[in-house]
């Protein structure tokens, strides 16, 4: 995508402290790299006629208006879909963004080459992390780990913070074997930190289930559903390795 | 002394609630009515307070009382009102709801019975039409019959909506009140000691209240034995000390203020709607300390004391509201134990009366949030409304409240902010429609829903013209409207002086003042005022904003747009969807949430200045009980695309379906609203879609509340105008409602589903059907939506 001046998003509110620090406006933008089968917005999944198509300074000019509700180090979010399959327009928002003293954060699943720049200049960065293993990430994701991890190297050397969330998904990236490769991973981030890298284990819900029937789509997810142990085992994992767990 | 086992006493006070629900017929009020009548003649050469008290203590003496085998006080309110709130009888229809102008009309809530034949009813319905309080008040809906007929404006005399101070009668008794009387009549005026004189005897009705109740007491205690022997014997001992005396125990305390409470309403029967209870909290815990209660032990008998204010098979004493929480002048939280206390009875017992309120400040503590999570997020659970209490501590001195009486703000009936014991605010004096102010302007005073001529004082002229001066022609028109109101309003609180409350002012500064609350030469009590509901703020202010775009880009369907609201927009199709493209307030639009800042500002101006009986100004509040319904019925399509009869906004909020961008957005717009000039209060709601709130407990969803609704709308720091205060909230989406009334065996297997119409909350179920969809409909997903 490389027009500058429009962002294709599919939906827009608040939230707070879930989409990043404070209270957020939280912009979807359409379009998506990956397809992972319990992705809650398949709405947003591609830039299709129903989706808005916004002039970039009315979303600076909206979010300046909104600046009175970001309290407690609020902000705007751009979230997806996939925030990085705009990239250009999505940079040209940013800066705008923080030329008007608005703290800034997306939400990515990081998998995208050549977004250097972007996740340089993002405030607050949280990047899904959601299998460590290649080939699971390639197939049922469609993405390309090694991408994946140098881009969350890159972010961490940039010395800004770094929310990674890891969705529990019971079929997915449960048990031993899959807690101890992320465990591994973060680990590896961890040492090239200077403390703003945190950690979060978000479990799998249901909540986009039935806008696939009404977009005519088949939901394939029938053993998502995490247990306590599911969590409790890649929580321990995590802070057997003195990395920081939180709960946003 | 007896000590009541939580367990047990949480049981009987379930069964008691169980036993009142069963009772579908209220005949109370009436034996009152006809035994001040039959002692009429007798007292009748006495001035008017004296005889008003005389002919009550007449009554007080005969009504007839029992004491229930699960009751652990002695009290009712049952005597004290009809079967008459309209929105939870099940009759109700919005189509014919003619408002509650005909005093006598309460005669057709009482079914004829072999004790209460028809004869007998109609009887005193004729005497009472014969009465100074009915002939001129009925001389006043006469006189504006074609101004209320389409509800440009309505008026009505005021009962209840006060909110008492029994903090001194519960802990010195009435026998240092009636001391405290005789001491100020010793420098009284004539006319002062003659009211002392009527006070006096109104005090006595609730000693000779006390005195019947303590006979039952001991009769039962002749035929009983066990744990309910010695509670009838505590029961008659307290009754022997309290009221007369003062309190010292939670027990007495709360048996005290059930005793007076019942006086000040059977005082009004058959209509005190709305009395209030003020902070609670503050008022017990003096008492609960003293006892060193437990949180459970004090708990159940606050259980008891809710099942007090439930009338009836539908609660039908509806809007008495009960305030917790709060701070002082200082900005300390004064939450105590009571608090959590009655929290706890609040959430176990889930009753339709009397609601909860809270009042929040930025210092409120955090557990109280965590508490509060279990109310906002039990389906079919009541919820507290919420009050931002740094944001009265701004509004109410503005208005000429003392900086130390504000700590003392509680809300009387729905969201009406008054100062316990010292401000009779007359809250529900008039009612104003804009709505039909713009209705009345754009079409020559004629109604474009029944054809009627009713008024205007703006001169007739072409369409583009008028349009293109609409604002100043609406203004002028709703000055006129506005003065005719207030004439009518301040004839109904003339009205309602031929019915002096001696007791009542007793509790409302009578004492310091030697004057009746009612009085309309004398100020009886220390804030005075009359209150204006103002409707339609938000549908105006979005018309004015479609009249605007009409003018700019088509201003040769200026005609067209006068015909098409006649026609309510039949053959226009096209038109309304241009109308309806216009940018709509809730929206955080800055052209149209400043038109409406505006308007508000300008309407909430125009009726402070209008003076009421006293010389006092009128207090402007900006809510719509339900009557956005009621008086949108009345109203012709509007410019903004609404169409003829359908409802206007509710309260300060967008119209129903034109906020498209969610709670944030929604919260944009109204904080921008001139909240400092809404002394006499308003109303907002938000609908709130539950899974929003991740937390896994009602503990930590209670925080997520605070986070994500109130801390932006109430407690923002990056707000420099004066915050809202005030928001009631439904936590539930439109599905599970409608689930709920398809299948209330499976939904609501108790029969009780809580939910909030305006300030009050009802049971969902006893609701009418117009009203259950009213509430469906508010809580579209498109305003509710406040994550993503």
């Amino acid at each position: 995508m490389g027009n500058n001046s429009f962002i294709y998003t599919f939906q827009k509110g608040f939230n707070y402290s879930q989409d990043g620090p404070g209270n957020r406006l939280v912009y979807h933008l359409a379009g998506c790299n990956f397809k992972c089968p319990w992705c809650s917005n398949p709405e947003g999944l591609q830039i299709t006629d129903s989706v808005a198509k916004t002039e970039i300074d009315d979303i600076v000019k909206e979010s300046l208006s909104a600046k009175m509700i970001f309290i407690d180090g609020g902000g705007v979010t751009l979230t997806g879909g996939e925030v990085t399959c705009q990239k250009v327009a999505v940079l040209t928002l940013l800066k705008k963004l923080k030329e008007n003293g608005i703290h800034t954060c997306i939400e990515t699943n990081a998998s995208l080459p050549c977004c250097e720049e972007i996740f340089r200049t993002v405030d607050y960065m949280i990047a899904d992390f959601k299998s460590p293993f290649g080939d699971k990430v390639f197939h049922i994701l469609g993405g390309d780990i090694e991408t994946i991890k140098n881009n969350l190297i890159f972010r961490v050397k940039t010395g800004k913070p770094l929310l990674v969330r890891v969705p529990l998904i019971h079929f997915f990236n449960c048990g031993e074997e899959n807690a101890k490769a992320f465990g591994e991973f973060f680990r590896e981030l961890q040492t090239l930190s200077n403390n703003n890298l945190f950690f979060e284990i978000l479990t799998y819900h249901e909540f986009g289930k039935e806008k696939y029937t009404k977009l005519g789509m088949e939901y394939s997810v029938t053993d998502g559903y995490v247990s306590d142990d599911d969590v409790k085992i890649l929580l321990t994992e995590l802070k057997n390795r003195n990395l920081k767990v939180i709960n946003t | 002394m007896y000590k009541f086992d939580p367990i047990k006493t949480t049981e009987s006070a379930k069964l008691l609630f169980k036993e009142e629900r069963a009772i579908n017929h209220l005949e109370g009020w009436f034996i009152i009515k006809e035994t001040e009548q039959k002692f009429h003649e007798k007292y009748k050469e006495l001035p008017p307070m004296r005889r008003a008290a005389e002919k009550f203590r007449e009554a007080v003496k005969v009504l007839p009382l029992t004491i229930s085998d699960y009751a652990v006080f002695a009290g009712t309110q049952r005597d004290a009102f009809a079967r008459s709130y309209a929105l939870i009888n099940p009759s109700f229809r919005v189509e014919t709801f003619a408002g509650y102008c005909d005093p006598t009309a309460v005669y057709d809530d009482i079914d004829p019975t072999d004790e209460f034949p028809k004869e007998r009813i109609d009887a005193l319905r004729e005497l009472d039409k014969e009465t100074d309080y009915v002939k001129s008040l009925s001389a006043v809906y006469e006189s504006c019959e074609n101004l209320t007929g389409e509800v440009a404006f309505f008026i009505e005399q005021v009962t209840g909506h006060l909110i008492p101070d029994m903090r001194y009668a519960l802990k010195h008794g009435v026998k240092k009140m009636l001391s405290d009387i005789e001491e100020k009549q010793k420098t009284a005026n004539a006319e002062q000691y003659d009211n002392y004189e009527a006070m006096k005897v109104a005090l006595d009705c609730v000693l000779i209240l006390a005195k019947r109740y303590k006979e039952i007491a001991d009769e039962k205690l002749l035929s009983a034995d066990g744990e309910r022997k010695e509670q009838l014997k505590l029961l008659s001992d307290t009754l022997a000390k309290v009221p007369e005396n003062g309190a010292e125990t939670l027990y007495e305390a709360l048996q005290s203020f059930i005793l007076l409470w019942e006086i000040m309403c059977l005082e009004q029967a058959p209509n005190p709607f709305a009395f209030s209870v003020g902070n609670a909290d503050r008022i017990f815990e003096p008492y609960r300390a003293n006892d060193g209660l437990s949180r459970e032990e004090t708990a159940s008998l606050f259980k008891h004391f809710l099942v007090f204010f439930n009338v009836a098979d539908r609660s039908w004493a509806i809007s008495q509201n009960l305030i917790v929480s709060g701070r002082d002048k200082d900005g300390n939280d004064l939450t105590n134990d009571s608090t959590y206390a009655l929290l706890d009875a609040y959430y176990d017992m889930n009753l339709p009366q009397p609601i909860l309120s809270v009042k929040l400040h930025k210092n409120t503590p955090q557990k109280l949030y965590e508490e509060l999570g279990r109310f906002l997020f039990t389906p079919g659970c009541l919820t507290p409304s919420f009050f931002n209490d740094d944001s009265l501590f701004k509004v109410l001195p503005e208005a000429g409240i003392d900086i130390d009486d504000v700590v003392d703000t509680s809300i009387a009936g729905c969201q009406e902010p008054l100062i316990m014991g010292k401000d009779n605010g007359n809250t529900t004096n008039s009612w104003f429609n804009l709505g039909k102010v713009l209705e009345l302007t754009l079409n020559n005073g004629y109604s474009t829903v029944t054809g009627e001529k009713i008024g205007t004082v703006c001169e007739e002229t072409d369409a583009l013209t008028a349009l293109k001066n609409i604002r100043e022609r609406f203004y002028k028109n709703a000055q006129y409207f506005c003065d005719e109101m207030v004439k009518a309003a301040n004839g109904c609180s003339r009205a309602i002086s031929h019915l002096p409350v001696p007791f009542l002012s007793t509790v409302m500064g009578g004492i310091e003042s030697g004057y009746d609350t009612r009085d309309i030469v004398h100020q009886g009590t220390k804030y005075n005022g009359s209150g204006c509901l103002i409707h339609g703020t938000s549908v105006v202010a979005d018309s004015f904003i479609a009249i605007d775009k009409l003018i700019k880009e088509r201003p040769e369907d200026a005609e067209n747009l006068l015909k098409a609201l006649k026609n309510n927009f039949e053959g226009y199709e096209e038109l309304r969807e241009f109308l309806l493209s216009a940018p709509k307030f809730g929206n955080n639009n800055e052209e149209v949430d400043r038109e409406t800042a505006e308007l508000t500002s300008k309407i909430a101006d125009m009726v402070r200045a209008q003076k009421n009986y006293l010389g006092n100004n009128f207090r402007p509040d900006f809510s719509t009980p339900s009557t956005h319904l009621l008086y949108g019925y009345w109203v012709g399509a509007l410019p903004c695309g609404r169409k003829s009869r359908d409802m206007l906004n509710y309260g300060v909020d967008p119209l129903y379906g034109e906020a498209q961008n969610g709670l944030g957005f929604r919260t944009l717009s109204l904080m921008k609203l001139p909240f400092n000039k809404m002394c006499g209060g308003y109303a907002s709601h938000f609908g709130i879609d539950p899974k929003y709130f991740m937390s896994k407990d009602y503990e930590g969803k209670g925080v997520e509340f605070r986070d994500k609704v109130m801390k932006p709308l109430f407690f923002n720091e990056l707000n420099e105008k004066v915050a809202p205060f005030y928001l009631y909230v439904n936590v539930t989406t439109a599905e599970i409602l409608k689930k709920v009334l398809a299948e209330p065996k499976k939904y609501a297997p108790s029969g009780v589903y809580i939910m909030r119409i305006h300030g009050t909350f009802v049971n969902f179920l006893d609701l009418s059907p117009a009203i259950q969809q009213d509430i469906i409909r508010r809580l579209d997903p498109a305003s509710t939506n406040i994550g993503c």
